[in-house]
Order: C-alpha cells, then sequence, then structure tokens
C-alpha cells in the first residue's frame, strides 16, 4: 500500500520552495501564503496519518519503498540506499510536532520583511528536511536530510539574524557538522557490517544495506565485520560497538544538547530570528533525541545497557548546569534558550533509565517541549517586535498593560516548569519516575534532577514576578509600543498553550500513540 | 625480424597517441603560418582532442581484462589506462571550452603546451616502466613550467621560478630512487616478477625509503604534502582556465601510477601513504582557513583533496582502488566546476579576493545558488556527489580496518572526516561572502547569463550524479585492475 501521504509531507514542501524561487519578484506578497497554504495541507496530511495509524500495529506503517542507488563498491559488494518512509508511534509524534510548530513558525514569519524570497524558500526546505529526517527509514536518506538541514538553518540565522549573526551561524554550522561527521562514521560502519539477505542471493553479490529494518535486527551482522557481537574488534581498545554508541551519543548529543556541547545553542538562539528560534528549540534539537532514541538505542541495545548510568550523569548535568545558567541570565532570550539545555536534560534522563517508562516520558518531554519552547520564543519574540528590547530588567508590570499577553506568558512558564495539568508536568515525571525505576542508577540521580524542577520554577517565577507584577515601569519610554497582543499572535501562541493544556490533562492521546513503538525496544 | 614486428603490432595499438603526436606536429606548422590571434590553433585542437578521446573508447571492447603488453613491457595497455586517458582528455575539453567561454586570448603555443601535458599523461597512464614513467612525467612537468611562466608578470616569474626548482628538486629525488630501484631490482619494470624477486631479498625498510623516494615526483604532481609548497602560488598566479586543467589532470594520472606501484605490491606502502594522507589533509585544511584569495584557497583545498584521494589507495586484502577511482572521477567535475565559478566571480568583481564577492549573490541568485551547490561538493555534504565520493573512500578504510585489525585505520577515518567539518569553514565563506554579506560600493556587476547557464550544467551534474550514480559507478567498476 503506497499512498504517497508520507511523501507529500517531504515534496510538498520542496515543490513549494521551488516555486517561490522561481516566481518573479513583482509576486512578493504571495510568498507568505503560498508557505502558510503548504503549512495547512501538512497539517492536513498529518490529520489523515493519525486518522489512520493502527496505534496497535507494531512496525512502520504507511510505508512506501523505492529502489533508489545500487551503488557498486568494488568488485564484490553493492550497498543497497533506497527511498524508504514510514512511521511508527515515535515518529508520527514528532512529524506532528514539527507541522504545529512550523505552522506556528511560518505565521510568525510574516513580521520578517527583508528578502522574502530567500527567506521563505530555505523556510521550506528546512520544513522538508525536518520532516524527511522524522519519517526516513533508510539511514543513508536520514543522514542526507541530517545534514541537508545545515545549510538552510545556516542561511536563516546568517542573513535573517541579529548583530552577531556570522560568529552565531558558522559556529552552529560547525558544531552540527562535526557531530553529523561521528555519525557519518557510524553509518558506514554499520552499513558495512548488516547484509540484506535477500538481495544478496538474489544478486549474487554482498549487498549492504541502511534499510532501518535491517539494521535494527542483529541477526543480519555479517560474521567477522567490525560490528559482529560475537567476535568484538577493538578499535583502541575499545569494543568496537561501543566505540560506535559513544560517537552516537555525542553526534546526537551536540544536536540535543548535551553538556559541555551545548555552547552553540545560546549564540544560535540569541542571534535567530523568532520564527527561527522557534524551529531550532521546538524541532530541531528533537532530532538529537529522536535519533538517539531510534539509532543509538535502536541498534546497540546491547552496548546502550551499560551506559544508562552515564547517560544519565550527563542528562543530570544538562538539567542542573542549564539550571543554574539560566538563573544567571539577563537577556529573556538567554535565558529561555539555558532553560531549553536544562529541559532536554530531562529527555536524556528519561532514554537513559533505559525502561518504558523512562523511554515513553522522554518522548513526552521532547513532545511538550516543543509545545512550550516554541511558546516561550514567541513570547520573547513578541517583546523585541515591539520595543527591540529584551533585557528582563528593563520591564516592570506589564500585566497591567498587556492582561492577555500575561495569561500566555503565564501557560508558557507554569506549562515548563512543570506545573501538574500543562503538559511539561508529565514529561517531567514519567523521566523522573523512569530513572528512579531503573535498577542499574543510583537514587540520588533523580533526585538531584528533582532538583531541575526546583530551578526552573526559581528563574521561571523570578522571571514573571520581575516583569509582570507591580507598578507599570520601562526602563526607557516604550509605553507607546506596548500594545497588548494582536490577532495573529493570539492565534500563535492560543494554538499552543491550548495544546499544552490538551496534553497536559489527557496525556493518553500521546502515550497510546506512542506505547506500542516503545514497548518494542524492551 | 621478431623486435620489428613487436613494434609494429604494439604500434597499431595507440592509435590516441599516435593521432596526439601527428597531430601536435601539425599544430606546430599551423601555429607558426598563421597570424596572431588566429581562431585556427584553438579549433584544431579541440578537433585533436576529440579524436583523441573517441579513439581511445574503440579499444575497450576487445580489450582483456590483464590488458596488453606493448613495446616489449615498456607500455600497457588495460581498461584503467584508457578510462584516466578519457578523464584527462575530456578536462582537456572543459578547459578548452572553458577559455573560449571566457575570451582568453591564448596563443597558439598554449594549445600546444597542454597538449604536450596531454600526450605525455598519456604514456603516463599506461606504463609500470621506471624509465617511461620519468620521461612522461618530465614532459608533463617542463611544459607546465612553461604554462605557468606565460602570462608576463612578475607574479608569474615569481610562480614559475618557484614550480620550476622544486619540481626540478623532485625528479631529482624521483630519478635518485629509480637508480636505486634499478640497482636492487635488475630491471626498470617494477610489476616484473624478477623486479619483485630482487627486491624480497632486502630489508623492508629501505625498499620503503627508496620507494619514497620514487614517489617523489608523483607526490609532487599530485600536490600531496610534504611536497605542495609551490600550489598556492602557482594557484594564484596562473590563468584560470590553465590551473583548472593543471588542478585535475596531473594529479589524477599520478594517483594512478600511485596505484599501480601499490597494486605490484612489492612493498608494503600503507604507512609511507598514511603519513602523506595524515600531513596532506593538516596542511592543505589549516591553511586554506587563512587564506582571502579564491584561487589560493582552491589550491591548499586541492592538497587536502589529494589526501583523501590518497585514502582510496592504501592497500587492504581487498583493496581495488574503487573509492580512489570513483573519487577522480567525481573530482573533474568538482574542481573545474569551481575554478569557473571562481573565473565567473572575478570577472563580477574584478579580483579573486573572497572579500570582493560581497553582495554577488544576492543581486544573482542563481549564480549564488551555484556557488552554494559547488562548495557543497567540495565539502561532500549531501546531495551533491561529492558525498558519494567520501563514502567510498571512507568505506573502504572500514573494510580495511577489519581486515588489517588495526585501528590506525580507524584513527584516519574519524580524522579524515573531522577534516571535512573543518573544511566548511573555508568552502562556506565564498557563498557567505555572496550571499549573506552586503556590498557597500555598487559592485560592478554585469549579468553574464550564459555563463551562469554553463556553470549550472556543472552544479546540475553534481546533483543529478548523486541521485543516480549508477552511471559512474559501473563505468569505474569495468576498469579496475
Amino acid at each position: 500500500m503506497q499512498s504517497g501521504l508520507l511523501s507529500s509531507l517531504i515534496i510538498l514542501p520542496l515543490i513549494a520552495s521551488i516555486v517561490i524561487l522561481l516566481l518573479p519578484e513583482s509576486y512578493k506578497g504571495s510568498y507568505r501564503w503560498i508557505a502558510l497554504i503548504v503549512q495547512i495541507l501538512l497539517l492536513i496530511n498529518t490529520g489523515t496519518l493519525i486518522g489512520g495509524f493502527e496505534a496497535n500495529h507494531t512496525g512502520y506503517q504507511f510505508l512506501e519503498h523505492f529502489e533508489w542507488i545500487r551503488l557498486t563498491l568494488g568488485k564484490t559488494s553493492i550497498l543497497s540506499i533506497d527511498y524508504i518512509v514510514g512511521i511508527d508511534g515515535l515518529s508520527l509524534s514528532m512529524v506532528a510536532l514539527s507541522v504545529i510548530v512550523f505552522f506556528v513558525a511560518n505565521i510568525s514569519s510574516f513580521s520578517i520583511n527583508k528578502k522574502e524570497k530567500a527567506y521563505y524558500s530555505l523556510f521550506l526546505l528546512l520544513t522538508a528536511s525536518v520532516i524527511g529526517c522524522f519519517i526516513a527509514v533508510d539511514f543513508f536518506l536520514f543522514f542526507i536530510f541530517f545534514e541537508f538541514m545545515l545549510l538552510p538553518m545556516y542561511f536563516l540565522i546568517g542573513i535573517w539574524g541579529g548583530p552577531n549573526k556570522a560568529y552565531a551561524s558558522l559556529k552552529f554550522i560547525i558544531y552540527t557538522l562535526v557531530g553529523s561527521v561521528m555519525i557519518l562514521v557510524v553509518m558506514i560502519a554499520l552499513a558495512m557490517s548488516s547484509v540484506d539477505e535477500f538481495f544478496t542471493s538474489e544478486y549474487k553479490r554482498t549487498v549492504f544495506s541502511f534499510d532501518f529494518r535491517i539494521l535494527s535486527d542483529q541477526a543480519n551482522l555479517l560474521k567477522g565485520s567490525l560490528l559482529n557481537i560475537v567476535n568484538p574488534i577493538k578499535i583502541f581498545g575499545v569494543n568496537a560497538r561501543d566505540f560506535m554508541f559513544i560517537l552516537l551519543f555525542i553526534g546526537f548529543g551536540i544536536k540535543l544538547p548535551m553538556v559541555p556541547f551545548h555552547t552553540w545553542l545560546p549564540d544560535a538562539h540569541v542571534e535567530a530570528p523568532t520564527p527561527i528560534s522557534v524551529v531550532l528549540a521546538g524541532i530541531l534539537l528533537k532530532i538529537g533525541g529522536y535519533g538517539l532514541i531510534r539509532i543509538a538505542f535502536g541498534f546497540f541495545p546491547d552496548v546502550a545497557v551499560n551506559y544508562g548510568l552515564s547517560i544519565n550523569i550527563m542528562g543530570l548535568t544538562s538539567i542542573l548546569y542549564g539550571g543554574f545558567n539560566a538563573l544567571a541570565q539577563k537577556d529573556l532570550k538567554k535565558l529561555i534558550a539555558y532553560s531549553s539545555i536544562s529541559h532536554m536534560g530531562f529527555v536524556l534522563l528519561g532514554i537513559g533509565a533505559f525502561n518504558i517508562e523512562g523511554f515513553n516520558g522522554a518522548i513526552f518531554q521532547m513532545f511538550s517541549h516543543g509545545l512550550l519552547s516554541s511558546m516561550l520564543f514567541l513570547i520573547a519574540g513578541v517583546l523585541y517586535e515591539r520595543t527591540k528590547n529584551r533585557e528582563i530588567e528593563n520591564f516592570k508590570g506589564l500585566a497591567k498593560i498587556m492582561p492577555i499577553f500575561t495569561v500566555m506568558v503565564a501557560i508558557a512558564f507554569f506549562g515548563s516548569l512543570g506545573l501538574p495539568s500543562l503538559s511539561g508536568f508529565i514529561g517531567e515525571f514519567f523521566t523522573l519516575f523512569g530513572s528512579f525505576q531503573a535498577t542499574t542508577i543510583p537514587k540520588v540521580i533523580p533526585i538531584l534532577g528533582v532538583l531541575g524542577i526546583v530551578l526552573s520554577a526559581i528563574y521561571l517565577l523570578w522571571t514573571f514576578q520581575k516583569m509582570f507584577f507591580g507598578e507599570f515601569w520601562t526602563k526607557e519610554d516604550f509605553k507607546n509600543n506596548l500594545e497588548d497582543l494582536n490577532q495573529k499572535e493570539i492565534i500563535m501562541l492560543g494554538i499552543l498553550g491550548v495544546l499544552t493544556l490538551l496534553f497536559g490533562i489527557f496525556p493518553n492521546i500521546l502515550f497510546d500513540l506512542v506505547n506500542p513503538t516503545v514497548i518494542q525496544f524492551f | 625480424m621478431t623486435e620489428l614486428l613487436e613494434i609494429l603490432t604494439s604500434s597499431q595499438n595507440i592509435l590516441p597517441e599516435w593521432i596526439l603526436i601527428i597531430g601536435i606536429l601539425f599544430l606546430v606548422v599551423i601555429i607558426s603560418f598563421q597570424k596572431d590571434g588566429s581562431k585556427w590553433p584553438y579549433r584544431f585542437s579541440f578537433l585533436l582532442v576529440l579524436s583523441y578521446t573517441f579513439s581511445a573508447s574503440y579499444y575497450y571492447e576487445n580489450l582483456p581484462n590483464e590488458g596488453i603488453k606493448l613495446f616489449g613491457d615498456l607500455l600497457i595497455l588495460d581498461k584503467t589506462s584508457l578510462f584516466f586517458k578519457q578523464l584527462v582528455a575530456l578536462s582537456t575539453i572543459v578547459f578548452l571550452i572553458h577559455s573560449r567561454l571566457f575570451k582568453y586570448k591564448f596563443d597558439g603555443e598554449i594549445y600546444f603546451l597542454v597538449l604536450c601535458i596531454l600526450l605525455g599523461l598519456s604514456f603516463l597512464a599506461m606504463t609500470t616502466n621506471f624509465l617511461v614513467i620519468y620521461v612522461s612525467i618530465e614532459l608533463v612537468s617542463i611544459s607546465s613550467y612553461v604554462l605557468v611562466a606565460t602570462k608576463n608578470d612578475k607574479k608569474n616569474f615569481e610562480a614559475a621560478i618557484k614550480y620550476l626548482i622544486f619540481g626540478a628538486t623532485s625528479s631529482a629525488i624521483m630519478l635518485y630512487g629509480i637508480s636505486l630501484f634499478y640497482g636492487i631490482g635488475h630491471t626498470l619494470n617494477f610489476a616484473d616478477s624478477v623486479f619483485f624477486k630482487s627486491i624480497a631479498t632486502n630489508s623492508a625498510l629501505i625498499i620503503q625509503i627508496i620507494t619514497f623516494l620514487f614517489l617523489a615526483g608523483l607526490f609532487f604532481k599530485i600536490a600531496a604534502a610534504p611536497f605542495q609548497s609551490w600550489v598556492p602560488d602557482v594557484y594564484e598566479a596562473t590563468s584560470t582556465p590553465i590551473i583548472s586543467f593543471l588542478s585535475f589532470a596531473p594529479k589524477a594520472v599520478g594517483v594512478l601510477v600511485v596505484a599501480r606501484v601499490v597494486q605490484a605490491n612489492f612493498v608494503n606502502l600503507n604507512m609511507v601513504l598514511l603519513l602523506i594522507i595524515f600531513i596532506s589533509l593538516i596542511v592543505g585544511n589549516l591553511a586554506a582557513l587563512w587564506q582571502t584569495n579564491l584561487k589560493r584557497m582552491l589550491g591548499y583545498s586541492g592538497i587536502a583533496q589529494a589526501g583523501f584521494i590518497l585514502i582510496g589507495v592504501l592497500k587492504g586484502p581487498q583493496t581495488d582502488f574503487y573509492g580512489a577511482f570513483f573519487y577522480i572521477l567525481t573530482y573533474l567535475p568538482i574542481t573545474m566546476g569551481a575554478f569557473f565559478l571562481a573565473d565567473l566571480l572575478k570577472k563580477q568583481a574584478g579580483s579573486d579576493e573572497m572579500e570582493d564577492f560581497k553582495g554577488i549573490g544576492q543581486k544573482n541568485i542563481f549564480l549564488g545558488l551555484n556557488a552554494v551547490i559547488i562548495m557543497m561538493a567540495l565539502v561532500g555534504l549531501p546531495p551533491t556527489v561529492g558525498f558519494m565520493a567520501k563514502l567510498m573512500v571512507f568505506s573502504s578504510i572500514i573494510n580495511m580496518g577489519e581486515d588489517m585489525h588495526s585501528s590506525a585505520y580507524y584513527g584516519l577515518l574519524i580524522f579524515g572526516l573531522l577534516n571535512a567539518a573543518i573544511s566548511i569553514y573555508y568552502y562556506l565563506k565564498v557563498p557567505y561572502f555572496m550571499l549573506i554579506k552586503k556590498s557597500y560600493n555598487q559592485p560592478r556587476y554585469n549579468p553574464d547569463f550564459f555563463l551562469t547557464v554553463v556553470l549550472t550544467y556543472f552544479s546540475i551534474a553534481l546533483v543529478v550524479f548523486f541521485l543516480y550514480p549508477d552511471f559512474g559507478t559501473e563505468w569505474v567498476r569495468k576498469v579496475l585492475f
């Protein structure tokens, strides 16, 4: 059953991106609408996908499989690269998150009024590659989308960013490229070790495959190959499988971002324009978590078991380091950036627990952080657009003149600090719960992890109090600029706020989708 | 009598070279009887290279896999040599088109010299004989020295002198290696079994050193470190189409000869090669980081690329040089496209300095797009064929690591890939200045629509070749040793 529904998620934005590129400059006004229509189509298609998705089925659904490249490798072997897309609960949840965030970011992009043509075609290119990343069922395809994301992002930050954009965009691209190079090493090694039995007998030459379904089945590992389990080969004194797992962990950890590889994130966020910050925090970071679960844990479960504790320690470090740093920030956007690092630490905590609760929690946390961080960056954008200023100290008593804004900020802040009935709570609860359950992990780690929630309560409530309560006061005379939210902003923040509430009260919507997939890991 | 017969039959098998030799003589006549600025030398050379290319493909059909020996082992005609001859001829055609499109007013002598290089490379591709290697390399080198020196300015002379001195030195080192080999091996053909047996009685270390000496001349041609010091000056000073040709053709055939030496298997060269690869990657990449001149930067990048290509030449139990050959095949459109881009940018900006490219891409978005694609191919990012080439080369290392049980190969794998990651910094400078930086003064902008379209052929080739690499991979697979 090849419905083409999944491919449409990649092809639509790609086509639209080319169309925008080719449209003459006189149609300038229509670019944003073309992009928005595509995003709405993506929402509809994803809705159809969710409707047709059978949660209790295991394995990938909506599979589309085309033979693409049969790369001859020397005389005796073939590298088989296919175009395979499919979804399971994990990828579906991420795709759903992406289309929501891209839709919101697209509305937020309306305020961009410089070189719209390039902006929207890059933006749609980014959309296509991010979604492609989540639905690819072939490592090669995944990697292409993963790499291809870098360039649109580089230009989006580099051209439309703030004053220090050149530095930030370059730092972003080099950090991520180093990460992806590590993933590339693993990709090559995995493919050179995994044999597609069926095609091998058909072609009479060894056929190496990138298919996720073949890579995740350890029965396909070639005897004597680099990554075989029976006869471990050592690289620099470390077992090859361990070595590859560590590479993956660092590679995706940079993307996540995990302390100490996080330093690109605050820079990139501070310089990026609001919609790009939203996309960056909302989705791009999730690719790190997605990759860890799907690839690092999916293909190396035997190794991953031994690294639960180290992953948890890294997660804890991220939580605390991000939290303490956020406490010290004066710039609202920087504070949000560090809180992102702290919250993504919980994802590591859940993944490292390596049990059903932990994985469910990690996926939920990614989803909820996608919604909440998008809200937070939009909020920072609202202030910045009106005053060109983001210093926390410069504002006081905003609640008096911007009541609707204050409500939205309250939802976002309380969601982030883990108030029950908002989605942030569920994610943090389940990741911590998973970590408590894990036998390999000393209880002190989740206990310290709880401190992260306390920290986020401190910096968020503090900020909230400083900026919104008390008598109205601003450092310079911003009063005339500070109008309450306009319709566009109410729509964006409203959608995200409602979803946060929805998933906070009915977390089962997501868990039902994800759980059957998660169970297969164990 | 048998010798005479041998010469006669062998002569029939080198038709392309005959065409070239006779053609070159004709060219000399044409040059001396035509006025300056005549277009006939150009037209004639074009015709000559075309017939050379087609006559070379004539031999593909009836050639046994191991090739046939000509002139009593002096030459060996196999599919690999045909492949390289055609590649080099193709790059000559690109050179000719490039120089025509940009309206370079070359004297007829330039075409004569380029054809001489083609002839030298053609023989170099077909031999395992030390003496033929040396003579062909000298033919290529001397022609190149003159080519570099043809422009009449100070910079050119400086570059040419540097090129000459370094070239002569490495030739001398090479000759020294050859004489030692002749003393030890009693024959000039390194693929010979006599040579193999006599070599085997000596200590491996000594043989490695001698081989290194012998390879010096080739590494000089490949522009691998530590024989790279001529590169930046020569690249900067020489006319772009010429250096575009010189950046590809000698490098390709040089790698082939190194591959033949490795294939002959009389010595384990891996340690030497590993060293050269490490140094080339480091020197090329780190020096390229600081360049402000596009052509200089491309020069250093060529050194790093030489390192990547040589990775494919390392010897393992399953080695068939597949990665290296495929890399070279893709390197033709990548590097020559990059120089085409450089020339186009120079035409628009008036200089090779990357600072001066400010804002060009914003005015002409398709030129900017082309620059992004070509630079991505140089880094080795998908969706360009540069990624495929790197993938091939690096997957060959994984195989080697499995077979040899040595961590050094995995170290090389990670080191090489990290270098690729670093290289994005300097390659991205071009699109960075073109697309992101604003120009303060109005650039001398003239929309060269036609040239941009031609450049687009290069970038389309790079992308299409990524999506459908089968044509290239099958071709390379057929020509392996």
